[in-house]
């Protein structure tokens, strides 16, 4: 990257460090980095670990945004750090530390088993059920159909909403906002017959019904899925669904 | 290998961020309104019981501290309608083909609801 | 077992355990497969489907395109395949964009004759890549291995039985075994300064084949995208182009009209953008006449050097928002412009290698038990430029036919004796510790030797070369490759030590960029992206041959086989007017 101003201002840093075995808790160690008003955070960490402190580790892949590696607390808010421009912190210093509600790896990089395996379990791939692809063409979906789940699509698996969700926090048998969200994805492709086999888990305690819409996933949401109101969206459904349960017993969906 | 450090729970989660305050308050909203159930079953029980009861209700009623409650309640009920219609097109996103109802319009609408509402019970209170 | 998560990992994995169910399938990744490079791609897949468009046509823009370099026998397989891999995508949840009566849309791209391109919004790779990651959880015996570096092939009796990999989280060193190895790495941006490429992207699967003893085909071939940000080099979709935008220099000149590549029309006229002109030539063509402009003068200079201007906002901003969002995004939080409203500062940034590990049709390296697919394979189906929108179902064409060919290679081998892959995997774990984490001795810091190799294959080894330049690189890389010896870490510990991934990757790029440099130096012509000053034309007489690098004690040995050829001579390369 070719140099933009040549200014000598600097800002601190405080960042959380952490190596397991030999530190007990994570410190927060400052570090001065130059100025630069173009820089994102990640710039900023990828300048100390190569001229500073090579021991510094944290996920970082994109950098546009795209791939979820760099998500992190930034001055106690879950943001991508290639997304959050120094300029918008000045004067400093700022606060970097690991996802909120994950256990600690090492320095910033967090153990995200708990998602991976919850992401498998509501069973996220196209369901065909009785409607099997047509062999030599494409499903037909009308713009209006992929409109239904397009925007429930778009999650990067970034886990800043996990970090935001306070419910989240305090169950740990909640599924969360991107995994509900995804499940959602599917229930509404109208490609997909497998709603009633999601619904056993996401209609769940662990599921939808965990969630008290705080809304704080949506707020930090990079990509705009609104993870939030997908889950909003499906308590309704269920909630008519039981109804007609119970109205109409007779025959099944 | 050692084990990564355990993640953290914090007991006073909802002071760190004003978004959480925000929340609790709307939740508390929930449970002020079902408190005020207790003081409208109170009027409704003057009500019935008429004569010197209504009296002394109403004078109560008319204590600065019942006004302040009463001040508080609004506000309280205030905030419960706005987070809930704000949460209306949360749970029902309705498109017409492509585009998204702009949650707005149905928030409007909710609010023209109510204000038809408010306009007749209060016709029928005057009355 | 697939080293790497990508689209062609993933493919491969799914591929190989719907051939053989009873197969067990193992995918090392370094990264969560979600953040694999694929997922950044975001043009679109071009795939014959519509009535109009011919296999025929998709098979000579792709051989045309590649400045006749691509094996006409692999690009008839891949154009005839792509269609039916999209389509199993589609079957799989990939949320194409559509027409209004449901059928899948296309778009029109760079060096393509005919609207052919799949799309979904401007986030085609991430879309895939989610389908396909997400599709492969249903089957149980897929089994993957999170944040795993591999390290080294294992051999045994001549062939491919696994890798030495480090688990990050623990920092030890195992054998991940299996029957068959398939490599499905990516590319190698990361050997330039300025490339669209993610972090992750540096050749780690070439290394491993090319320390094995498996050739490196056509590694001169370095795709220069036109429009990446400058600075970042962050990616601006060709789909903008594909939409109608438009390439203008400083003096507000649609220059691409001065470079052979046809004449401009209005942007109003219904029919721009027309294909295979200007705006939606090919990409080399694009990045040369750039570097063109900017000798005469004619582009802006600004603080992270020169650049001209895209135009979108004729588009308006309904149909930005509509088909290339992201593009908006993009522009908006990283040029800090609204491309609706301003047009977006762009330069020829690194994107794709057309080389890599050379492979057959069915993805066979000359390893027993290897193959290889996607980016960092080298069928060669891109030859000496790659047409956009080709990559994507490349991925899943040759990641379908390496998972078939290996699950067919497992069934009808024994696994390896465990003693001599577990005594393979003990010597990796004492290299690394010795010469790495342990070592306190070094002089030498990773950003230094990495800047500055990066910095020797820009100068030397960019869009226009000399033997000169070329010749700078090759001394540099060399005594890189000497400096590297001495390698100092900061981290000495176990637990998620990507300073010593970060070691490790170094050193397999200067390998790597040593072979570009080295398989420049001979191909003494210009052919598609590989442009030589001092040898300005395509000489088939004596280079219609793909290069192939091997690996030696000192520089890279190069060697030639002849080009495929089935239908399509040779022939000039003709964009701009009727071909």
């Amino acid at each position: 990257m070719t140099s933009g101003a040549t200014t000598t201002q600097t800002i601190g840093f405080e960042i959380a460090r952490y190596l397991p075995g030999e530190d007990r808790a994570p410190t927060l160690r400052h570090y001065d980095v130059p100025y630069r008003p173009e820089w994102v955070v990640l710039d900023a960490l990828n300048y100390l670990k190569d001229e500073v402190d090579g021991t510094l580790s944290f996920r970082w892949s994109c950098r546009m945004g795209v791939c979820g590696s760099c998500g992190a607390m930034v001055n106690g808010v879950p943001r991508l750090m290639c997304a959050a421009f120094l300029r918008d912190y000045l004067p400093g210093p700022i606060r970097v530390e690991p996802l909120a509600n994950f256990p600690i790896e090492r320095d910033l990089v967090i153990v995200l088993d708990d998602f991976m395996q919850k992401l498998r379990a509501v069973k996220p791939w196209i369901i065909p059920g009785d409607r099997p692809p047509p062999a030599d063409a494409e499903y037909r979906q009308t713009p209006a159909q992929l409109a239904d789940f397009k925007q429930y699509s778009m999650c990067i698996n970034c886990l800043l909403c996990y970090s935001a969700c306070p419910v989240y926090q305090h169950e740990e048998e909640f599924l969360g906002p991107a995994v509900l969200a995804l499940a959602q994805r599917y229930d509404h492709d109208s490609r997909d017959r497998g709603n009633s086999q999601r619904h056993e888990l996401t209609w769940s305690d662990e599921g939808i019904w965990d969630c008290t819409f705080v809304g704080e996933c949506s707020a930090v949401c990079p990509k705009h899925v609104d993870p939030a109101g997908a889950i909003q969206q499906a308590k309704v459904e269920s909630t008519m669904d039981w109804y007609r349960s119970v109205l109409w017993p007779f025959g099944r969906r | 290998m050692a084990s990564p450090y355990p993640r953290r729970r914090s007991r006073r989660w909802f002071i760190e961020r004003w978004a959480y305050q925000r929340f609790v308050l709307r939740e508390l909203s929930g449970v002020v309104l079902a408190a005020y159930m207790v003081l409208l079953l109170l009027l409704v029980s003057s009500v019935h019981a008429g004569g010197q009861a209504f009296a002394d209700h109403v004078t109560t009623l008319r204590s600065p501290l019942m006004i302040a409650v009463h001040v508080i309640l609004v506000l309280f009920a205030l905030l419960h309608t706005v987070t809930w219609f704000q949460a209306v097109p949360k749970g029902l996103p309705l498109r017409r083909g492509e585009e998204k109802v702009p949650p707005a319009l149905m928030i409007g609408a909710n609010y023209v609801a109510m204000a038809g509402a408010t306009v007749i019970i209060v016709a029928a209170l005057v009355a | 077992m697939i080293v790497g998560g990508g689209g062609a990992g993933l493919r491969a994995a799914i591929a190989a355990v719907e051939a053989d169910p009873t197969l067990d399938v193992a995918i090392v990744s370094k990264v969560y497969p979600m953040r694999s490079h694929t997922v950044s791609a975001e043009g679109g897949a071009a795939g014959v489907i519509k009535a109009g468009d011919s296999l025929e046509e998709h098979i000579r823009d792709t051989i045309s395109g590649s400045d006749w370099l691509a094996d006409q026998d692999a690009v008839e397989l891949f154009v005839r395949e792509a269609p039916q891999e999209l389509l199993r995508l589609e079957h799989w949840g990939c949320p194409w964009s559509r027409e209004p009566d449901g059928t899948v849309a296309v778009r029109p791209f760079g060096g393509m004759g005919i609207e052919r391109t799949w799309f979904a919004a401007d986030k085609t790779g991430f879309h895939m890549l989610h389908t396909l990651f997400q599709t492969s959880l249903q089957h149980e015996r897929v089994r993957r291995y999170d944040e795993w570096f591999a390290t080294r092939l294992l051999l045994d009796d001549g062939r491919a039985v696994g890798v030495s990999a480090i688990e990050l989280r623990s920092g030890q060193v195992r054998a991940v075994v299996g029957k068959a190895v398939i490599l499905a790495t990516g590319g190698f941006g990361r050997i330039f300064p300025f490339t669209t490429n993610a972090a992750i992207k540096t050749g780690d699967g070439l290394g491993l084949a090319f320390r094995a003893g498996v050739p490196l085909k056509d590694m001169e071939f370095v795709q220069y995208h036109p429009t990446g940000l400058p600075g970042t080099g962050i990616l601006i979709t060709e789909a903008a182009r594909g939409e109608g935008g438009i390439l203008v220099n400083r003096h507000g000149d649609r220059y691409l009209r001065h470079y052979n590549l046809g004449e401009p029309l209005d942007i109003r006229d219904p029919v721009h953008p027309r294909l295979r002109t200007m705006e939606l030539g090919p990409r080399d063509r694009l990045s040369q006449a750039f570097m063109k402009e900017q000798d005469q003068g004619n582009v802006f200079d600004g603080p992270y050097g020169t650049y001209v201007h895209l135009d979108i906002r004729h588009l308006g901003e309904r149909r930005v928002d509509q088909k290339i969002p992201f593009v908006r995004e993009l522009a908006t939080n990283y040029a800090g412009i609204d491309p609706v409203r301003e047009p977006i500062p762009v330069r020829p940034v690194v994107h794709y290698m057309m080389g890599g590990i050379d492979t057959n049709l069915e993805a066979e390296t000359a390893l027993p038990g290897l193959y290889a697919a996607g980016e960092c394979a080298c069928v060669s189906i891109n030859g000496a430029n790659r047409l956009g929108s080709n990559s994507l179902p490349e991925l899943l064409v040759f990641g379908a036919r390496a998972g078939t060919g290996a699950a067919r290679w497992a069934r009808e081998h024994a696994p390896a004796p465990r003693a001599a892959v577990e005594t393979q995997a003990a010597d990796e774990q004492a290299r690394i510790a010795r010469d790495l984490i342990n070592r306190r001795d070094g002089d030498e810091r990773i950003a230094t030797l990495r800047t500055e190799m990066q910095h020797a294959m820009e100068a030397g080894c960019g869009i226009y070369r000399t033997e000169a330049t070329l010749q700078a690189a090759a001394a540099k890389v060399a005594e890189l490759r000497e400096r590297a010896r001495r390698v100092q870490l900061d981290d000495h510990s176990l637990s998620f030590n990507t300073e010593l991934t970060a070691a490790l990757e170094l050193d397999i790029m200067i390998e790597i960029a040593e072979s570009v440099v080295h398989s420049a130096l001979h191909r003494t012509e210009s052919r598609g992206s590989h442009q030589r000053v001092d040898f300005p034309q395509r000489d088939d007489g004596r280079f219609l041959k793909h290069s192939l690098a091997y690996r030696t004690e000192g520089a890279p040995r190069v060697e030639y086989r002849d080009v495929a050829i089935t239908r399509w001579p040779p022939a000039e390369r003709v964009y701009g007017r009727a071909h």
